[in-house]
């Protein structure tokens, strides 16, 4: 007889491999039913699509890099305001209204209509991808810290204030491991979005990278560049958001994630 | 990250709500389009000031009398493209609002059904709209079609997973209640699960209304046919600043429209709930 913990091993087990086993299985069937011309022609054979990639690999590495680099440089501009905005909010209690409301306003603007206006004030370079990318992912991280930065319990509190425990160690011992559950809730939720506003300031103008790929197949009917785009974005959002769950995972052992509260 | 920014504000624009509903209808409404008239009024003379007093080069910033301009040279483009965006983002919307309805309904009847095709629907919201935007492009063409299921995808899922959430708000009292009377499955959806679920319903759709506009100028952008993201796009590489400008307020303005039609809606349905 198999023990409970043993069980939940499998289950958990069952429930990750459950989505793999899918995906492999929509690939063969795709495999299948395209060497049958059972498909439309914009539905690519899987081996198709790797084999171009495989042709050409400069391509995949001339695309993909710029897209990393600008999506990372966004997300860590952004993850810097964001954080340095909570702390203030936290310190000075009469900001944190205005802060928020700042935050909230600037999240409402759509960032389609407003990028090719970012376009046109500092051209199609990578400044506009990497303004747009830190627009488009700072606010889960700026709502995620101004919740951890509130999230000390009252009694917490006290107990460091009777320990007359020093600021530092406040710091330290307090404010940083409750707020973090929080931070990586928000850290978490951004990283794909980062990768998509880099990807929608390349469609307003850029010479390499994954939207121009993507604009460039599209416009020359090639399909499985497009698919290969397409695949790679969606893989670099995951792989984003895979990084930050891992990290969670990793440095905080002792709670369940946390939800972010509206 | 758009479901945080929603409910924010309408939990910040519930005490005021709650404090206008003393006075009557005609009142209330007045105010607030005066107050929105006042607060557009003061944007515009900031935005002179500050024309008179940087001076900035017109391809920065136009003057807001040739933005004006642009709005009444243009009105008939204006209209078409306005047009097709709304539109397509409220057909999008309301097809994806009757998918979700029946999905979510179904979800709540078969346990077993939602346990197993949660993990499939989970896998398909997290699908980077931007990502897979081409492929529609490939798949459907550059019409209006792309548009749609484009707007349905970003719009789908807010709706299923609020209203979900909602089906399964009763607390255990009252379904117990309805258990101890004998009542059907369909009659328990109907009399406690479907008015538990409205608040939640129309969260999602306020969230769903958001995300259809952006997900119909996506599409637009990337087909490249008609609609304001297609204006928006080509005024902008045409360097027609006047009429690029004109072209983003009048999208800010359909996206405002939207949840202001969400909004009456929930009101309008949800008046048990006031008092």
């Amino acid at each position: 007889m198999a023990t409970p913990a043993t069980r939940d091993r499998l289950r958990r087990a069952l429930l990750l491999a459950a989505p793999l086993l899918a995906l492999l299985l929509a690939l063969l069937a795709a495999e299948w039913l395209t060497a049958r011309r059972m498909l439309p022609v914009v539905i690519p054979a899987p081996s198709a699509v790797w084999a171009d990639a495989m042709k050409n690999p400069a391509v995949v590495t001339r695309h993909l890099t710029p897209t990393v680099l600008k999506a990372a440089t966004g997300y860590a501009v952004a993850a810097a305001i964001a954080l340095l905005a909570a702390a203030i909010s936290s310190l000075v209690l009469v900001l944190r209204a205005p802060i928020y409301n700042l935050g909230v306003g600037m999240h409402s603007v759509p960032l389609i209509a407003t990028t090719p206006l970012f376009a046109l004030w500092l051209g199609t370079g990578p400044t506009t991808h990497v303004l747009v990318a830190a627009l488009a992912c700072y606010f889960p991280m700026l709502v995620g810290a101004m919740q951890g930065f509130a999230a000390v319990e009252r009694n917490h509190r006290e107990l460091f204030h009777m320990l007359s425990a020093s600021p530092l160690k406040q710091l330290r011992y307090l404010v940083i491991p409750s707020a973090l559950p929080y931070l990586f809730a928000g850290f978490k939720i951004a990283a794909p979005s980062a990768v998509l506003g880099t990807i929608t300031a390349e469609w307003a103008g850029a010479e390499l990278g994954l939207g121009a790929l993507m604009l460039y197949a599209l416009g020359a009917f090639d399909i499985n560049k497009v698919w290969l785009a397409v695949l790679m974005a969606c893989a670099l959002s995951a792989a984003a958001y895979a990084f930050w769950a891992g990290a969670e995972r990793l440095v905080i052992y002792w709670d369940s994630a946390a939800e972010l509260r509206d | 990250m758009t479901d945080i920014a929603m409910t924010t504000a309408t939990n910040m624009a519930e005490p005021a709500a709650a404090g206008a509903a003393q006075r009557p209808l005609a009142a209330r409404l007045s105010v607030r389009l005066l107050w929105i008239a006042l607060s557009i009024a003061a944007l515009i003379i900031l935005w002179q000031g500050a024309m008179i007093a940087f001076k900035p080069p017109a391809y920065l910033i136009p003057p807001p009398a040739g933005v004006f301009n642009a709005f009444i040279d243009k009105r008939a483009a204006l209209l078409h493209h306005g047009s097709y965006t709304f539109s397509s983002a409220l057909l999008g919307l309301t097809v994806s609002s009757v998918f979700a309805i029946s999905l979510a309904v179904l979800f709540v009847s078969f346990r077993l059904l939602a346990q197993a095709s949660m993990p499939l629907v989970i896998g398909f919201r997290s699908m980077p709209a931007a990502a897979i935007a081409p492929l529609i492009t490939l798949m459907v063409g550059r019409g209006v079609g792309t548009n749609i299921v484009v707007v349905v995808l970003v719009s789908f899922f807010p709706i299923l997973v609020n209203l979900m959430r909602g089906l399964q708000a009763p607390d255990r009292s009252t379904l117990e209640l309805m258990h101890v009377y004998g009542a059907s499955r369909w009659q328990q959806i109907r009399m406690l699960r479907a008015p538990f679920s409205l608040p939640y319903f129309f969260t999602g759709l306020r969230i769903a209304g958001a995300n259809a506009i952006l997900g119909a100028m996506l599409a637009e952008w990337l087909t490249g046919s008609r609609g304001l993201g297609f204006l928006i796009l080509e005024s902008s590489e045409l360097r027609e600043i006047e009429l690029l400008w004109a072209a983003i307020l009048s999208s800010v303005t359909v996206a405002l429209l939207v949840f202001a039609a969400t909004s009456a809606a929930e009101r309008s349905v949800l008046h048990w709930r006031e008092a």
